[in-house]
């Protein structure tokens, strides 16, 4: 898909600027080969974009390069910042279809040290508020090692919840949930949305698309396709 | 056989399952010790090995007497360093080792497989032979090195023997511990920090460095291999290296047998009080996974670099009791090197080594590949800072230590010396290892840090005493915090 990108960011009324993503002929090469090939896409503030595709398509390939996890050619702006800056990577949260976390704080400390990290103290409290709506509570002075994968799952999207970023990048994140933990998910993404936030994720169920309120980005041979919804 | 064992045990009244384990180990002692004698004189011939003994014992008793000192004898300075730096590689060797230290035979197996015995029951005969094969074979390296030195420094350190045995001994016990959490390893790698103590102390109390060689090279030997396996430990979590992974799983297996025979005790199958009481004990601790040491998390005033502080703290106060011992021990000997006048030349390089190793402990965890927003100076200043204030805590109870107990005037000048090498090589090593995207637990970016930080000590040597080197290494590593990225 190819289309005008314009770069100068919009503001809302009180004049706080709008969230928004660009990405600009962006290409991705694993090993000489193209995995994700000139891909042009704008994410607007508000919406909730899902890319759909096949396995080694390249979804989760452009996430990560989003998040700047991979080296890319081509230009990603977040916000007007790229995405290895310390503006660009403030404005995101990447939870990967593994998440990433550390083994050497408890869930509990997670959300203290993110949220001082992230320089956002307020954030500490939602976080603990996310993990009682996954039903973590219990379980947040542990050891995410000791868990399992759904509630290290469960424990990363809270905490890229609770630091409520501009962008929100989630590789595959209904995978391993269960269906009470869906519902809150889908619930909080729906939320962000209406607050003028961006949600980017990848996902194969036919019904999220509706359920979300989402509009449909297909992914294939590293190409991104036809836009819907 | 077997049935033959197990009569006579039955007749010895001692129908027990470590009897009828001993009695099996007997079968298969007898049975090995048959074969390899039957195997050396079909192959060889007995008489021939014993004509060769004879001889080989001749030529080495005649050597040893006629080994006298060479005209120019090389300077005993060297020497604390020359056997510092064989140590070292000695110990550093172990996170080379890519084969397990011990080969388990199909018996154990076996053995593990159909018995509710443990593990450690069941290979102890195996691990014993180990231990003291090492024992033997330090002893001998021990008594060249006893021999070369006498040759080529005109000194006698009959010591060296004793020390070569004690250093093997901990090579195997660190080569088991990376392998599998062997408990036999534990008291060795608690007697080598005691080693590393009585290293400190020969410097604290003020010895020369050629007089206190082999004390010394005891100490750095022992704290590294503590450091080691203290890294063994945590390696574990880690799970096993892909050289390891066969044995891996065999192990798993064996765990899973002992298991098997612990869950069919604790029904009641076999009543132990051991099992019981264990059994009980573990029901009334916390749910495994919790959290034991807490630290409170900082004010949010002091923003990213408090959050990285705090969870550097949290690393140091979580870090395993012997991490803790081995860490003291390896400031204490740093300490004691500095004071006992080694201040510049190659020996600061060496000690840079040791400190490249201690910064790897002291350094906090990395927050790498999750990507949050941190600048250098927060993400470096947050890792050193906790463990460098404990380092400077401990090098000024050193100073004060030594000062009450009558040491020499520079008490200070060598803490000061010391927490300068040990900050310079933390702040590398959080460069190096931020850079190349490496685990600063590594020994590729420890190593790269220690020599780094012990050469630029050792080229500030060069400019001026002590205290030219100890306000020119601070302001390296304050300056390479806020300068590179």
């Amino acid at each position: 898909m190819s289309q005008s990108t314009p770069r100068t960011s919009q503001s809302t009324d009180d004049g706080t600027p709008q969230p928004r993503v660009e990405l600009q002929e962006v290409t991705v090469v694993f090993g000489g080969e193209a995995v994700l090939a000139d891909v042009d896409l704008v994410l607007a503030a508000g919406r909730t974009v899902l890319l759909r595709g096949p396995n080694g398509a390249g979804k989760s390939t452009l996430l990560r390069a989003i998040a700047g996890l991979l080296p890319f050619k081509g230009e990603i702006l977040l916000s007007g910042a790229r995405p290895r800056t310390l503006e660009g990577r403030a404005a995101f949260a990447f939870v990967a279809d593994v998440p990433t976390l550390f083994e050497d704080l408890t869930v509990r400390e997670h959300a203290a040290f993110l949220s001082r990290a992230y320089a956002r103290p307020e954030a500490e409290e939602r976080t603990l508020a996310w993990y009682e709506r996954f039903e973590l509570a219990d379980r947040v002075d542990e050891f995410p090692g000791t868990h399992s994968r759904g509630m290290r799952h469960k424990a990363a999207l809270a905490l890229a919840l609770g630091l409520e970023p501009d962008l929100l990048l989630l590789d595959e994140p209904f995978n391993t949930l269960d269906v009470d933990a869906r519902e809150t998910l889908a619930e909080g993404l729906r939320q962000r949305a209406q607050d003028g936030r961006i949600n980017l994720l990848s996902a194969h169920d036919q019904a999220l698309e509706r359920d979300l309120g989402a509009e449909v980005v297909e992914v294939r041979g590293g190409h991104v396709g036809r836009r819907r919804g | 056989m077997w049935a033959g064992d197990v009569a006579s045990a039955t007749a010895a009244g001692a129908v027990t399952p470590g009897a009828s384990l001993a009695a099996l180990e007997r079968r298969m002692l007898r049975r090995r010790v048959g074969r390899g004698y039957r195997w050396v004189g079909q192959t060889f011939g007995w008489s021939t090995i014993i004509y060769l003994v004879f001889w080989i014992a001749l030529f080495v008793v005649g050597g040893v007497q006629s080994a006298a000192p060479i005209e120019h004898p090389l300077p005993a300075a060297i020497l604390p360093v020359a056997l510092d730096a064989l140590a070292l590689l000695a110990l550093v060797s172990v996170s080379l080792q890519r084969s397990p230290p011990v080969v388990l035979g199909r018996s154990h197996a076996m053995l593990l497989g159909l018995s509710p015995w443990s593990a450690r029951r069941v290979l102890r005969p195996r691990l014993l032979g180990f231990f003291v094969s090492r024992v033997v074979v330090g002893a001998v390296v021990g008594t060249a090195a006893w021999l070369l030195v006498t040759i080529l420094f005109a000194v006698s350190v009959p010591a060296l023997v004793a020390l070569g045995a004690g250093l093997w001994l901990l090579r195997a016990a660190l080569a088991m511990l990376v392998y599998e959490r062997r408990p036999i390893a534990l008291p060795l790698a608690l007697l080598a920090s005691l080693l590393a103590a009585l290293g400190a102390a020969a410097g604290v109390l003020g010895f020369g460095p050629g007089a206190a060689a082999p004390v010394l090279a005891a100490g750095v030997a022992s704290a590294l291999g503590v450091l080691a396996a203290a890294a063994a430990f945590a390696y574990q979590g880690a799970g096993y290296p892909a050289g390891y992974l066969f044995d891996a799983m065999v192990v798993a297996e064996f765990r899973t047998s002992v298991l098997m025979a612990v869950m069919t005790q604790s029904a009641g199958a076999l009543r132990r009080r051991g099992v019981t009481t264990r059994t009980r004990r573990r029901g009334k601790g916390r749910r495994s996974g919790s959290a034991r040491l807490r630290l409170k998390p900082p004010s949010t005033e002091y923003g990213p670099l408090g959050a990285v502080a705090w969870r550097s703290a949290l690393s140091l106060l979580r870090a395993p009791l012997l991490m803790k011992v081995a860490l003291l021990a390896a400031l204490g000997y740093v300490y004691a090197m500095l004071s006992a006048g080694v201040v510049g030349g190659l020996p600061l390089a060496v000690l840079g080594l040791a400190a490249g190793f201690l910064a790897s402990w002291l350094l906090g965890p990395s927050v790498e590949p999750a990507p949050v927003p941190l600048d250098p100076f927060s993400r470096g200043g947050g890792r050193v800072l906790p463990g460098l204030i404990v380092a400077a805590a401990l090098f000024a109870l050193f100073a004060v230590v030594r000062s009450a107990t009558g040491g020499p005037t520079g008490s200070g000048e060598a803490g000061l010396l010391g927490f300068a090498l040990v900050a310079l090589a933390t702040v590398i090593l959080e460069k190096a290892s931020s850079w190349l995207h490496v685990s600063h637990r590594e020994w590729t970016a420890w190593g790269l840090s220690g020599l780094l930080s012990g050469t630029l000590m050792w080229v500030l040597s060069a400019l001026g005493g002590p205290g030219m080197i100890t306000l020119g290494a601070l302001g390296l590593a304050f300056g390479s915090l806020l300068v590179l990225p």
